[in-house]
């Protein structure tokens, strides 16, 4: 269908054209057979043309355009390969010319015209862009070398439009990039750890055109070293000690030696690098030579009363030439965990009398501390129990607290044993501890027992008195 | 006292040299050692988690001596050998006591005896003095072998804990004693060793089966329940009353209580192994395993005086018992 | 030296010895006699402290013997009636664990513990004394009694296991104690025993002393209310003869057999002779010591029945 319509519109062109060349006859002839071209966004419209100088004489004629209203387009009079603006033709002579439009990618579709004029005669090209590819984009195409002429893969090539970063990519094994960008003209920025950057200037890049820059070669550093995490973010249960592994690979083309530092360590933790994730020597510093790779452990020692949360820090690694940052997260989980330390778990108490002991409440949690610490004992009716003091603010990871109890059972309370409940509340947990209370009368087993025996006692000593000894 | 500490010299002789008495014994050591063997296996056991749980505190470097773990104790491989004593030595006690008079009344000797210079309340003496003797022999032995198991296994107790230790043999020895008395008194109230040994093993059966475990029982019964609208006085949360209503309730519970203390006391007073089994779980506590702090060994003491007093009640009632009964026995 | 005042044991109300005054001098072998069941051993029990007198008291050597008994048993020995001794120990360490209670010395006890042993013919025994005979232990046995050299002796049935040739070696054993100046208390069931070792004699039955001095007062004490015996022979039979002493006849053809209370032996041939019978033989019995003995026992058999 389309097709169909594209022919029709063509027939129609070429009538036109015709018709114009004819209306003209005299000093320059123009013919063109097909001033109008179907073409897709992007293509070139190629017209030939036949240029006849009917003047007496031998003349120069100049070769203009007037471009339609669109950017970009390039337009060239070419004879044969080569691009003229000027021909020079005996009298009654004739040549061939072509007109080349190459359009952009991004034009729309519609019907373009295009008047060439040669010596006061003008001729009018038509280029109907059928299809567009406004939107799409161009190829970048380039392999990176170093100077011995072995490509480098993994070199970070960005690509920016002025300052804006419009796309990076790396580079495959063999050393090669296409990226695929917008059209325009571009910088392309070459960077590789362990080499020395290069940027390369006004690279264009067309719609639906492969842009290829072919080789550029890169320099190495001469001090240069990969520093890699293995986890960058670890999370641990408060009091653990994280390990984190770093590797570090002298890339430079000498041997080095590294010094290893922090920054931002959270206030009260402390930090170490070690050879092995079991040692417990620190190491300052590391000696790499080149082209070796050494893999080290930062362990982080938080302090016991850490609280819950994320730590940020970052582990620096300097060499001679320059520093690397390793930013570290750690996150620190916690638990809750209350521990309730009565002296004894049964006391004793005579009626009416008051018995008084401590409490330990201790936060065993690890990472959370413990606010609004608060202790609540229930006792039977006619118990009168006070605790001191009445709250506690808070509790850190390890920390204890002590709660003092003056427990007085009524006085008309039978001798036996009797509960009394005491539960710690805070905002983050309670706990309840059971404790009795043994109420007492008073010793009768050691009184019977003192009875007994002097009764005993007694009645020997009576019996010996009256019978006398055997 | 020449003539009781000679009697008392020949019974020891006479009791260590027994059949019954190495026989019992040894069954007493076999049965007690292979119990602490396996205690001093699960000391170990503790121990080492000790140890694990103490090198992580200090690795870790914790600051709160509050997480130091608690040391285990070698006191509760004692308890598997206290544990023996209620049967095994019981019977150990009462088969060097039943028969000591009746034999000598059955052989005749004792005719001879009483011919000399020797007070009949020196016989009983002396013959106590022995027997308490012979059986301190046995704890001293027991003990001295769980000591050598205790350094074979590398084991040493503290100054604490042999303390207790030599206390427990004490305890052990005032617990034989009260059979051992049981014994004497059947032992001189039988006409022969047959009676005597069925009278002194009933007393025991009394005492040491009977009374432990039926006690409570038989106090319930005599007793009753607690009287109460509620079951009672362990609820938090009294139940509201009129004020008359709880002055009755209050009086008829006092009442009970009062009753029950009484019957508790008297219960236990005669009931040498609750007084024991009391006094043992002070002196050898399971220390740690119920988080209670163990006290220490005076306050221990302080605690079971009354107890040890209960277990010295029998020693006095059985031995005033024989006293008088054989002063007045006429020797036919 | 030995004393004792109105000794009486009750046992169940029945009284096996009843208000015995005895009195014995110092030197005396004193014999006492009875049967069994008659009170000797509880008599001896008492006089050791073995047993409770219910009533009375008694004394050895001037020291009550239930206040004191301690010191009586310092210088007494006693035999008892089957004497027992721990089986499981050789007579040595018997005699060793008695010794003791004298505060004697290793050496004091060993030599005279030899001393003994070779005396009662047992030191070369090795056996256990639960494997002695009767007579073995009964030799034992007075060895334990002179551990100490008492001043007095009691010996319960002394003879009563010992073989002939023993019994006849233990009176030259008293003689020589005797000699010693040692009081002698001795048991026995048996008249021919005690009439020839002892010096004096009590009887005793059912708890009562019936006769006590030397050989011929007992005779005269026993014998002076003695029924007569008197036996008769006659050519025909006898007649039934009445005399209000006779206390039981025996009439047998010609022969009787009269039990009286006086010798009425005038009155029965005068009643014969006049009867015409003639008279073969007419005797009076005389009763030997035994015989006085027992009949003395029966008498107060009688008389307490």
């Amino acid at each position: 269908m389309r097709t169909i319509i594209i022919l029709v519109l063509s027939l129609v062109l070429i009538q036109v054209a015709v018709v114009s060349v004819s209306g003209e006859v005299e000093k320059v002839e123009l013919q063109c057979d097909s001033p109008g071209h179907v073409v897709e966004a992007g293509d070139t419209a190629s017209f030939s043309f036949t240029i006849k100088n009917n003047y007496d004489a031998t003349k120069m004629f100049t070769l203009r355009y007037n471009a339609p209203d669109v950017p970009d387009w390039d337009i060239k009079f070419k004879d044969g390969e080569k691009e003229v603006y000027k021909v020079l033709l005996e009298k009654g002579g004739s040549k061939s010319l072509k007109l080349d439009v190459e359009t952009t990618g991004d034009t729309k579709v519609g019907e373009y015209h295009i008047n060439a004029r040669v010596g006061g005669r003008s001729i009018r090209f038509y280029v109907y862009i059928a299809e567009t590819h406004r939107g799409e984009k161009g190829t970048l195409e380039l392999t990176i070398m170093d100077k011995e002429g072995n490509t480098i893969e993994n070199a970070l090539v960005s690509a920016y439009k002025g300052d804006k970063l419009v796309d990076q990519a790396m580079t495959t094994s063999e050393g090669k990039l296409s990226m695929e960008l917008p059209k325009g003209t571009y910088k392309i920025k070459i960077t590789k750890d362990g080499y020395k950057g290069k940027e390369v200037n006004d690279i264009k890049i067309r719609v639906k055109r492969t842009t290829d820059i072919g080789s550029l070669s890169i320099e190495k550093e001469i001090y240069f070293a990969l520093v890699s995490v293995k986890t960058p973010l670890k999370g641990v249960m408060a009091g653990e000690h994280p390990n984190y592994e770093i590797k570090i690979k002298n890339i430079g083309s000498r041997d080095d030696t590294y010094r290893l530092t922090f920054q931002d360590l959270p206030e009260g933790w402390y930090a170490r690098y070690k050879e092995t994730a079991e040692s417990t020597e620190e190491i300052a510093g590391i000696f790499i030579g080149s082209g070796s790779e050494k893999t080290l452990y930062l362990e982080i020692i938080t302090p016991y009363d850490v609280e819950i949360g994320n730590y940020n820090f970052t582990s620096v690694v300097l060499s001679s030439a320059w520093s690397h940052e390793l930013d570290l997260v750690l996150k620190v989980r916690g638990s809750y965990d209350m521990g309730v330390y009565p002296e004894r778990y049964r006391y004793e108490v005579k009626k009416g009398d008051t018995v008084s002991f401590d409490v330990l409440v201790a936060n065993e949690g690890r990472g959370g501390s413990f606010s609004n610490i608060v202790a609540e004992a229930s006792a039977p009716g006619g118990w009168d129990v006070i605790v001191e003091p009445g709250s506690i603010s808070s509790l850190k990871p390890g920390d204890k607290g002590t709660f003092t109890l003056d427990v007085t059972p009524p006085g008309d309370i039978v001798a036996s044993d009797y509960k009394l409940v005491l539960k710690i509340e805070c905002d983050q947990l309670e706990e309840e501890e059971e404790f009795r209370i043994t109420v007492k009368e008073s010793s009768n087993i050691a009184i019977y027992g003192v009875l007994i025996i002097l009764v005993v006692i007694v009645g020997l000593w009576y019996v010996y008195k009256k019978y006398g000894r055997r | 006292m020449n003539g009781l500490l000679n009697v008392a010299r020949e019974e020891f002789f006479d009791h260590i040299t027994s059949k019954k008495f190495l026989i019992i014994l040894g069954l007493f050591l076999i049965i007690s050692m292979m119990a602490m063997s396996e205690g001093i296996e699960k000391y170990n056991d503790r121990l080492e988690n000790y140890n694990e749980r103490l090198t992580h505190v200090k690795e870790s470097g914790m600051p709160s001596a509050r997480f130091m773990p608690e040391k285990p104790s070698i006191l509760p491989v004692f308890r598997a050998m206290s544990s023996q004593l209620p049967l095994l030595g019981a019977i150990l006690a009462l088969s060097l006591g039943f028969d000591l008079i009746t034999r000598e009344r059955e052989s005749g000797s004792l005719k001879s005896l009483l011919a000399h210079p020797i007070f009949r309340d020196g016989i009983i003496n002396g013959k106590a003095l022995g027997g308490i003797a012979a059986l301190a022999l046995a704890i001293f032995i027991a003990l001295l072998i769980s000591f050598a198991m205790l350094l074979i296994f590398s084991i040493v107790p503290t100054a604490d804990e042999l303390g207790r230790i030599l206390l427990f043999g004490a305890i052990a020895v005032l617990f034989l004693l009260s059979f051992f008395s049981i014994a004497l008194m059947a032992s001189t109230v039988s006409e022969n060793s047959g009676k005597s040994f069925l009278y002194a093993f009933l007393i025991f059966l009394i005492l040491s089966i009977f009374m432990p475990v039926f006690g409570g029982m038989v106090t319930d019964r005599v007793i009753g329940e607690p009287p109460g609208f509620n079951s009672g006085h362990l609820a938090s949360e009294s139940v509201q009353l009129g004020a008359e209503e709880r002055r009755d309730y209050d009086q008829a519970r006092s009442a009970y209580w009062e009753k029950r203390h009484a019957v508790d006391d008297v219960i236990n007073l005669v009931t040498p192994v609750n007084s024991y089994n009391k006094i043992i779980s002070e002196v050898l506590p399971y220390a740690s395993s119920s988080g209670t702090t163990s006290l220490s060994l005076k306050e221990g003491l302080g605690k079971i005086w009354a107890n040890i007093l209960a277990l010295l009640i029998f020693p006095t009632v059985f031995f005033a018992i024989a006293y008088v009964k054989f002063m007045r026995e006429d020797v036919r | 030296m030995i004393k004792t005042e109105n000794l009486t044991k009750e046992y169940n109300g029945s009284k096996a010895v009843d208000g015995l005054n005895l009195e014995i001098a110092e030197g005396e072998i004193f014999g006492f006699l009875g049967p069994n069941g008659a009170g000797k051993s509880t008599t001896i029990l008492m006089l050791v402290g073995m047993i409770e007198p219910t009533e009375g008291r008694c004394t050895i050597n001037g020291i009550d013997v239930m206040r004191n008994p301690f010191e009586v048993k310092r210088i007494i020995g006693y035999l008892p009636e089957n004497a027992g001794f721990y089986g499981h120990k050789t007579a040595t360490q018997n005699l060793d664990y008695f010794a003791r209670f004298y505060g004697m010395n290793t050496e004091e006890r060993n030599k005279r513990i030899q001393e003994l042993l070779e005396l009662v013919h047992l030191e070369d025994v090795k056996q256990k004394a639960g494997e002695y005979s009767k007579g073995m232990l009964q030799r034992l046995g007075f060895a334990q009694a002179l551990l100490n050299d008492p001043k007095v002796l009691f010996l319960d049935e002394p003879t009563a296991n010992l073989d002939p040739e023993g019994v006849i070696e233990f009176r030259n054993w008293i003689k020589r104690l005797s000699e010693e100046g040692k009081t002698i208390f001795l048991s026995s069931h048996i008249l021919a025993e005690v009439s020839r070792t002892c010096k004096t004699i009590g009887i005793i039955t059912k708890g009562k002393m019936v006769a006590k001095g030397n050989l011929d007062e007992i005779r005269a004490k026993l014998g002076q209310d003695k029924t007569i015996n008197i036996i008769i022979e006659t050519a025909g039979a006898i007649p039934e003869f009445h005399h209000h002493d006779i206390m039981r006849a025996e009439y047998d053809g010609n022969k009787a057999q009269i039990c009286a209370k006086s010798d009425i032996r005038d009155e029965i041939s005068d009643y014969l002779f006049k009867s015409g019978i003639r008279i073969r033989g007419m005797r009076v019995e005389t009763p030997s010591l035994e015989d006085i003995y027992l009949e003395g026992v029966n008498v107060k058999d009688e008389w307490t029945a």
